[in-house]
């Protein structure tokens, strides 16, 4: 209401003001004359947005202040009140204390629900493994239930939910690995980013900030988080006493065997190598981490042992052959299938995760991915990313957020720019033929290195004597540079843990060779 | 790699963002104390400051000052003695040293002290609350006013007081230093010794949804660079639904997209939305910090348009004034386009006249050259059919009105233009291409005179395309009027060209 307006010199007594405001209703000059015969009934500020008054139109004119968020010209002073109370109103209801840590339980176990159902309807999971992770849940509510109450620590963070999974399909022997929740996860599909938005909206209103930021999972895991935190949770409840704790180790290599497109052999060698070492390939279990201080050595976890095994097998066995089976043009030849791009939506996959982590040498494909991988990415970005993104704006539940004019604004936009249009056609007869399963691609890899295998060997290495080729100890190390990098991602690692672990049972197994 | 439409917040950006300018502002505050005794302020070496300078020396304002500092030196002197006698004497020199350091450092926590309620101030706004922050650039020359001339601080330090200053500096860090992370901790030292971090700040971000905002800004860059649009329209249309994003830094890219691809919607509706959400006609705040984008690029102030409001309305202009050059007009197209100009016009006069009045010349400059495009269109109209000779009577003299209103509008909005300043005009071409309308509307017989002066626009037209050659406009202009008397008006005819309005081609 202080604002003045310039208007007609207001003349009474010689004023010579020209500025006006209204009071009450009525225009008064700047030192306070009335003038005569002018009353505004209509006292919301019409005049300065141009509005004649008693004209009142619904149309989108929407400014912003100097700090660039919006101020609508048409809400009124006692509107834009209301909307404030509503907004302290909802505020005040937040759970404190032990109220607040109840509903967080709560809300915990109806994420852990929401992903067990999707691992149970989508990945095939048997029935059974909702039965498991109820009583491992059942068991880490009892340590926190034993706690003393001043004191009470939940330890619970959004890597909890994948570790209690982790756990329960280790003890059902189920071949799943911490690199298949990472890619889950990281590919939106099993419920983890974004999670507090699943939640009831009851439930999410009256929970703390605090907690809420704690559910969104904002951070996928990284440089081996969440293998501490599987340790951590096996720690808590005593996993090894009452379950299974041994890891299906032949999955894991078979799987490794695989995604590198080695020759079958090296699945039988590995396993030789960590039969001699471990006395027994039952022996991975799972480690039980007491200390939370302190993370110890990387190498405790079973998993990663694995890991280092393999690749110290594929560095002794490629060195000591000297040409014999697996030649150089072949080694050669991997690596290059190693770094191809193609369109099966492993490899999409895979893309993704690669670009949700930084600082990893994979970190930047981006800038080499062709045009169908973009697409695809986008396709994704589209279908699964969006959906748990944006979730707010389409429900109900999350309307509380946005002002209706912000709401039109943000409609208005999306017309302008529909996601739907243009590409779809280029792109749909694309999909049908261009898209290979992952079956067809590994024998299709396979296929391409036989050649190079045993049996031509030596057509092939007299015609390739190139000088530029790379010596063999070269090449090794590329090949391994190669599988570690994707290793690291994969397994959200860091590559001086990677170092460090394989360096370690690298000085076990030359202890025991002794 | 790029730019990140969004603000890139984080407690490790803000923890090092504190400490670098905790330090900053603790070392100028330790300069100034040694320095303020001679000099009066802290200013950057401009042309005028030296200038002031001059100027003092020349009224001979320096004796009040020089008288000063000199007493500072003397001062200095005879500590540098009494050190130098004690050493002699027996007392270890470093012990005094300490000593009075810390007798130092006891004042200036008294300082600290006295301006407890600074304290709370950010460090970061406490920093930039020193400089002026002009809308267009953060850079600004104060080239108008006299009032804030400075002299340049042209006292010499010695090396041993800078590291004095830069040692008490870095002990006073020391507390907060302790607090932070080891990553901040060696950035800071980093920074301190003088080497810039080559790694962006991009590189550190793990956030979920920031790490595929930094990929598909990335991405977008990339297919934009490569000219491959669909793929960039559907990389932007994905961008603008993540919850976060500000389209106020990416606008300019989304253009462009909607320019280069077969769309629904054009880049007039995107600028006009981006006009109706984001345009805002408040005061430019001081206090506030722009971190990397320009203000005028993202919302606009009173005196400074938005950029995304001035494109829109070059564009629709141009877009109105296109249509109309096409090879056949007939009627109906034609009132189709005054309406389009006219809604234009409406638009702008509705922007412009209501309060708070705009206040920047640019605007009015399109609003004149709005106004210029209609009297022409109309004037046209009244050229091509006096040969049917359909206007007669009174028809006739509506439509003059029409046109006379409209070139009145013209001179009126280029004068308030050039009254709000700070944009140059090319005044004199305008003007003869007014004579030009006015005389269409009184016969042919001036026809020869106005054809050579379309000629004149277009050959000017070629030339300069930015107003603010506006010097070398004129003098073009005037060289060409000559030459082209000379001519005879068989080879003008020849080389008429359609005729096109110069304003709008800009």
């Amino acid at each position: 209401m202080s604002t003045f307006i310039r208007g007609p010199i207001c003349g009474t007594d010689n004023c010579p003001s020209r500025l006006w405001r209204i009071i009450d209703g009525r225009r008064t000059c700047q030192y306070g004359h009335v003038m005569e015969g002018d009353v505004e009934f209509n006292d919301d500020e019409d005049d300065l947005n141009g509005v004649g008054a008693g004209v009142i139109t619904r149309r989108l004119n929407l400014t912003t202040n100097a700090t660039g968020t919006f101020q609508s010209s048409q809400l009124t002073n006692s509107q834009l009140l209301q909307q404030q109370q509503r907004r302290s109103h909802k505020k005040s209801k937040k759970l404190i204390g032990h109220d607040a840590k109840l509903l967080f339980l709560k809300s915990f176990q109806f994420i852990l629900k929401k992903q067990i159902r999707w691992l149970i309807d989508e990945m095939r999971f048997p029935e059974k493994f909702e039965n498991v992770v109820k009583i491992i849940w059942l068991k880490i509510l009892k340590t926190i239930n034993d706690q003393s109450q001043e004191g009470l620590r939940l330890q619970l963070h959004m890597t909890s939910t994948i570790s209690i999974l982790y756990l329960a399909s280790t003890h059902l022997s189920l071949p799943v690995y911490t690199c298949d929740y990472i890619k889950w996860i990281c590919n939106a599909k099993m419920p983890y980013f974004q999670a507090s938005e699943l939640l009831p909206k009851s439930w999410r209103i009256r929970l703390p900030n605090y907690y809420v930021s704690i559910l969104e999972g904002s951070i996928p895991p990284f440089n081996g988080q969440f293998y501490n935190k599987i340790a951590l949770v096996c720690g808590m409840i005593h996993f090894n006493q009452s379950f299974n704790p041994q890891i299906s180790c032949q999955g894991l290599l078979l799987k490794l065997v695989m995604q590198y497109t080695l020759p079958p052999e090296f699945y039988f060698y590995t396993k030789q190598v960590i039969e001699l070492e471990e006395t027994g390939i039952q022996n991975l279990t799972l480690w039980e981490r007491t200390d939370e201080r302190h993370t110890g050595p990387i190498s405790n976890h079973a998993e990663l042992r694995v890991i280092s095994y393999f690749m110290l097998t594929i560095n002794w066995i490629l060195s000591f052959d000297k040409d014999r089976q697996y030649t150089l043009e072949w080694i050669l030849i991997l690596i290059e299938s190693l770094t191809r791009h193609t369109t099966t939506s492993e490899s999409i996959d895979k893309n993704i995760v690669n670009a949700v982590y930084p600082d990893k040498p994979t970190s930047n494909d981006y800038f080499q991915w062709s045009d169908s991988e973009t697409l695809e990415y986008l396709n994704w970005m589209e279908k699964q990313f969006l959906p748990t993104q944006t979730k707010s704006l389409h429900n109900e539940s999350g309307s509380n957020e946005m002002t209706i004019d912000q709401k039109i604004a943000k409609r208005k936009l999306y017309k302008i720019f529909p996601l739907d249009q243009g590409t779809n056609n280029g792109s749909g007869a694309n999909d049908s033929k261009h898209q290979l399963t992952f079956i067809e691609d590994l024998q299709e890899r396979y296929a391409k290195q036989t050649s190079f295998l045993n049996n031509n060997k030596s057509l092939h290495s007299s015609t390739r004597k190139n000088d530029h080729l790379p010596t063999r100890k070269e090449a090794i190390s590329r090949l391994l540079t190669q599988i570690a990098s994707q290793i690291l991602v994969d397994f959200a690692i860091s590559e001086q843990q990677l170092k460090d672990c394989v360096f370690r049972i690298k000085k076990v197994c030359l202890h025991k060779m002794k | 790699m790029f730019e990140v439409p969004i603000t890139l917040t984080n407690k490790k950006f803000a923890q090092r963002r504190k400490l670098k300018y905790q330090y900053i502002n603790h070392t100028s505050r330790r300069f100034e104390k040694i320095v303020k005794k001679s000099t009066t302020a802290l200013s950057l070496p401009t042309p005028e400051n030296s200038a002031a300078e001059n100027n003092e020396e020349d009224d001979g304002e320096r004796n009040g000052e020089g008288g000063a500092y000199r007493r500072l030196i003397l001062q200095q002197r005879k500590r540098r003695r009494e050190r130098h006698w004690k050493s002699v004497v027996g007392e270890i020199y470093s012990s005094t040293e300490t000593e009075s350091d810390s007798q130092e450092d006891a004042e200036e926590d008294e300082e600290c002290n006295t301006e407890g309620k600074e304290e709370d101030i950010d460090e970061e706004r406490k920093f930039w609350k020193k400089y002026e922050k002009p809308e267009e650039s953060f850079e600004v020359w104060r080239t108008v006013s006299s009032q804030n001339k400075s002299p340049i601080n042209k006292q010499k330090m010695t090396y041993h007081t800078f590291k004095k200053i830069e040692k008490n500096s870095l002990r006073k860090m020391e507390v907060p230093l302790l607090h932070c992370t080891k990553e901040s901790k060696l950035h800071f030292q980093s920074l301190s010794k003088g080497l810039e971090p080559l790694q962006p700040s991009t590189s550190e971000v793990r956030n979920y949804r920031t790490k595929h905002i930094i990929t598909l800004t990335n991405l977008l860059h990339l297919n934009v660079s490569r000219h491959n649009w669909s793929l960039a329209y559907k990389i932007f249309a994905t961008l603008i639904r993540i919850p976060g994003v500000q389209i106020k830094s990416i606008w300019g890219i989304g253009v462009e997209i909607l320019n280069n691809s077969p769309n629904l919607s054009t880049s007039l509706d995107f600028l006009q939305w981006m006009c109706q959400i984001y345009s805002s006609k408040l005061r430019f705040v001081q206090s506030t910090n722009y971190r990397s984008i320009v203000p005028p690029f993202q919302t606009g102030s009173r005196t400074h348009t938005s950029k995304f409001a001035t494109t829109y309305l070059w564009s629709s202009l141009i877009t109105c004034q296109k249509s109309m050059e096409l090879p056949d007009i007939n009627d109906k197209r034609y009132d189709m386009e005054n309406d389009l100009l006219q809604d234009l016009i409406d638009r702008i006069s509705e922007w412009v006249l209501t309060p708070p009045f705009m206040e920047d010349a640019e605007v009015w400059f399109i609003y004149a050259s709005c106004h210029l495009l209609k009297a022409d269109i109309l004037s046209r109209q009244f050229a091509n059919d006096n040969k049917t000779s359909d206007l007669i009577g009174l028809d006739r003299d509506i439509k003059i009105n029409q046109v006379i209103k409209h070139i009145h509008y013209v001179k009126v909005f280029l004068q308030t233009c050039s009254d709000k300043g700070g944009f140059t005009v090319p005044n004199r071409l305008i003007e003869s291409q007014l004579k030009g309308f006015e005389s269409r509307l009184y016969g042919e017989a001036q026809d020869l005179r106005e054809r050579e002066m379309d000629d004149d626009y277009n050959s000017i037209d070629d030339n300069s395309v930015n107003n603010s050659f506006r010097d070398v406009y004129e003098t073009n202009a005037e060289f060409l009027d000559t030459q082209l008397m000379d001519l005879s008006p068989e080879n003008n005819q020849l080389g008429e060209i359609p005729y096109s309005d110069e304003d709008s081609s800009e």
